[in-house]
Order: structure tokens, then sequence, then C-alpha cells
């Protein structure tokens, strides 16, 4: 039955399709050794990668190939990752790399792996420390070897676009024996040089070369320093811890000068710029000023000037007219006042008062006189008076009395008998 | 007494400072025209030094510590 047989398409896509879904077979590392290398004009890598007893296929695309850091050749010891998979034309699995390193520094990764996790978990990389670098210095800092292409390309290109600042050289060793302790001591001295921005780093070499910036003690100077830090180490695809813990990541020393200074050509512009914006600001205070004044040359009370008294003409005629007229008030009702007075009996008639009171003391007269003893003598009695003193009773009276009688006309004496 | 000349910094900063003073608007015409007068000696003191300005004074830390001029090989 012909359903029963595959093609060779079929089985391929099939065993390809196993070996893309095992999971072990995704990200695989890998060690073994080069041969049959072949760069390819496309910049993709063909190679075997062998041991004693098997070899793979592998490829790199150009991709991945472009940011290995040394130049493979058959023979080398080398550690890839990559994955597994089948390449269907000619039916052979083989190892599609990601990454190369050489053999041998791959403990040097392990070391900085963990040294980069051990600072980060500390917060050396945080962005909250990075200072800002300054927009304009006027000394720049540089560590790195005093000869070598770092300073002279710092130098030159600092030469060409911003002579203004001044470059102070801190000379290092940037690689052997003594290189960390030396590049921590002259990030130390720098605090002493009144710099704007320092420059730390070093050309391009191998990993064995550039690993003194990936020194703890490297890490942790450049934290500590006060001035901001630019890293420039190695190439473009070259991380070194310092570049973690720098306040910037220059590619290359020549991108840490680039960044340190602004180009002249652009300052020169912005001063222009600076010049034309202060001249449009003028120019606009004075149209404003202008403006103002013309509002107030315009203003209605500065054109009809009198205006600003008729409201007081106004306000003094008012209270004029009720001044008068409160005080025709005031007179009037004195006048009322004045007149009720005038109208009393007292005034208008005083003689009927003085009558009324002559009758009445006629009549009081009249009353006093009739209760007055005077008036009973008058009627015959007498008054019988014993040693001044009226004798009311005949108890009063004894033998030989001398007592007085006082009749209407005069009085005798007289003796009891 | 001569005052000291300010570095160049300080004078992009001070030109600075002026034109935002100016642009905020609200300052008095004679202040104003101080102002202005300031910032364009300013700006044209900062062309000057930019043009004048061929080679970046270089200098090495010695040992000792002080200062000597670098004699590196430096194309211009």
């Amino acid at each position: 039955m012909n359903k029963e047989y595959l093609t060779v398409s079929q089985l391929t896509k099939y065993i390809k399709y196993k070996l893309d879904n095992d999971v072990n077979l995704r990200e695989v590392y890998l060690k073994g050794e080069i041969s049959n290398f072949k760069a390819h004009t496309r910049g993709h890598f063909y190679f075997t990668i062998k041991d004693e007893g098997s070899r793979i296929n592998a490829v790199m695309f150009a991709s991945s190939a472009s940011k290995v850091k040394f130049t493979p050749e058959d023979g080398m010891k080398i550690l890839v990752t990559g994955r597994i998979s089948v390449y269907e034309a000619t039916g052979g699995y083989q190892i599609y790399v990601n990454e190369m390193m050489e053999d041998g520094v791959g403990n040097l990764y392990v070391a900085f792996e963990q040294l980069k996790k051990k600072l980060a978990s500390e917060g050396l990389f945080d962005e909250r420390f990075k200072k800002s670098i300054p927009k304009i210095p006027e000394r720049v800092g540089v560590i790195t070897a005093p000869t070598g292409a770092a300073i002279r390309d710092i130098i030159s290109t600092i030469n060409r676009r911003f002579p203004l600042t001044e470059v102070i050289l801190l000379p290092s060793l940037v690689q052997g024996e003594g290189a960390k302790e030396d590049i921590v001591r002259q990030i130390k001295r720098a605090e002493d040089y009144n710099l704007d921005v320092l420059i730390v780093g070093r050309g391009g070499g191998s990993i064995e070369d550039l690993w003194a910036f990936n020194e703890e003690i490297v890490a942790r100077a450049i934290f500590d320093c006060p001035i901001p830090v630019i890293s420039a180490v190695g190439h473009e695809i070259d991380f070194t811890i310092a570049d973690f813990v720098a306040d910037l990541r220059a590619p290359t020393p020549t991108g840490a000068a680039e960044i340190a200074v602004p180009n002249k050509s652009d300052v020169i512009n912005y001063i222009n710029q600076l010049s034309l914006r202060s001249r449009k600001a003028v120019g606009n205070i004075l149209e404003l000023k202008k403006k103002r004044l013309d509002n107030i040359k315009s203003n209605y009370i500065l054109n009809n000037p009198l205006d600003l008294y008729s409201a007081k003409i106004q306000k003094l005629d008012y209270l004029t007219e009720s001044l008068v007229k409160n005080y025709k008030n005031i007179i009037d009702k004195e006048k009322i006042k004045l007149n009720n007075i005038k109208t009393r009996p007292l005034f208008s008639n005083p003689l009927v008062i003085l009558d009324k009171t002559k009758q009445k003391y006629a009549l009081l007269l009249s009353k006093l006189d009739a209760l007055s003893p005077l008036k009973t003598l008058e009627r015959g009695y007498g008054i019988i008076k014993l040693n001044e003193k009226a004798v009311t009773s005949i108890k009063d009276l004894k033998k030989d009395d001398l007592i007085n009688i006082e009749l209407k006309d005069g009085s005798k004496e007289a003796i009891i008998k | 007494m001569e005052k000291k000349e300010m570095k160049f910094e300080e004078k992009i900063t001070e030109l600075e400072n002026l034109v935002k003073a100016l642009e905020n608007g609200d300052v008095p015409l004679d202040k104003a025209i101080d102002y202005f007068t300031k910032a364009t000696k300013l700006a044209s003191e900062c062309d000057k030094d930019l043009k004048n300005a061929e080679k970046a004074l270089t200098s090495i830390v010695n040992e000792d510590g002080s200062l000597s001029e670098f004699k590196g090989e430096v194309e211009a």
C-alpha cells in the first residue's frame, strides 16, 4: 500500500518537529574543539565542534557571530550556547550557536557574572546613584595609560570638539599586575584636581587585558568617586563591571571624550540662539511697555480729567442740600418749642395768676382771723393769766393769786379771794 | 580690584539666566536694558573664547601630585 511509505521530506519534517519540541535541546551548553571553520562573506560562521569521540555541525549567524570577541580558528577549545535543530536540505541535525567564547576564560565569565550580581544586589548600579554629566566641563580628568591609543583618542577628540576644556591625565597601569590597585589609587587622587568629569578606561584588548575593569575594588572606587565618571573600556562590544557602576558608559575612549565635552559648533549655535532669544525678549518687553503706555494714554480719565471731579461735585451738592434742610428742620422745631412756651398763661396773662393768688391769700387770712383769740375778746370773752400763762381751770387758782384779766381793750390785775 | 575672569561655563550659565529673566518679561525697563547689555557682552565673549581656543591644555599628574604639560603623541 502506497500509504505506508513516507517521503524523505515528510520524515525529515517529523524529525525536525521532534527535535524542535524537545525542551532540553532548545538551550544547550556545549564545549568542544573547532574544526573546518569557515567564515562566510556575509558574516555567518560554519564549523564543526568535535571531541575525541564525536562531532556536530555548527552554524552561527552574523547577528550572533558579530559579537564574538575573538577570531575562531580550527583547533580552538570553545564554549558555546545554542539550540539543536535539523537542516532539512541535508537532513543533518546541527547546533545553531548564539554565543561562543574561548574555553579557559570561562572561569572569568563566571567571576564576572557573580560580581555583577553581587554589586547589582547592593544597588551599586542603581539609576538613582548616577550623577549627571556636566554639559560644559572646565576640567576633564582621564585615568588611563599615558601611552597608547586611548589617551591619544581622548585628547584629539577634545581638541577637535571643545579645546576650551582642560585635560588632566592621571596615568595608570590598565592591565596586568598592579593595574587594579593603580586605577583605584588614581580615582582617589582625582578628587584633588577640581575635575568636573572623570573618564576611566583603556583601549581594546582581550578579556584578560580588560580584566582590571572587572575588579571589585575598581567598581567600588568608581561608585565612591564624587566626580561624575564616564567609563570607556575597550570597544563597543566590551562590557565591564566598571561600565555598569560608572555614571555613564561610553563605547570607546573616543566616545567618552565626545560625551564629556560638547561640540564647539553646537555651543556657538547655542550662544547665538541665546543672543537671539535675549534680543527677542527685550523686543517683547519694549512692545509690552509700549502697549501699557498706549493703554494709559488712551485711558478715559486722563483724557477727561474733569470727570474725576464730577462725582465729588455731585456729592458736595447733595451734602450742602441736606445740611441746609437739616438746619431748617432744627430751627423749625426749636421755634415750635419757643412758641409753646410763649403761649403759656404765665406769659400771656400774668395778672390773672396774681389775682388768684391774692384771693387765696385773703381767704386764708380771714380763716386765720377767725381762729385768733383777739376775735373772741371782741365778743366779750376775757383771758385770765397767772404768771403770764392762760388759766383754763378753776383748780389752778388759789387764794391770793395775783392774776391778770385781759379784755378786748386792756388788762387789769386782780387778787383771788 | 580687577575681578577674576569668569569661567566659560559660568559665563554660559549667567547668559542663560539673563535670557530667562528677560523672557520672563516682568522686568523693569532699565533692568531689561541692563540685562540685555550684559547678555550681549557675555555672548560675544563666549563666542570669542571658543573661536580663540585651538588646543586643549593637557597636563599629566606626576607621582608627587604636581602637574606638568603632557607631551604625548597627539595629532592635532
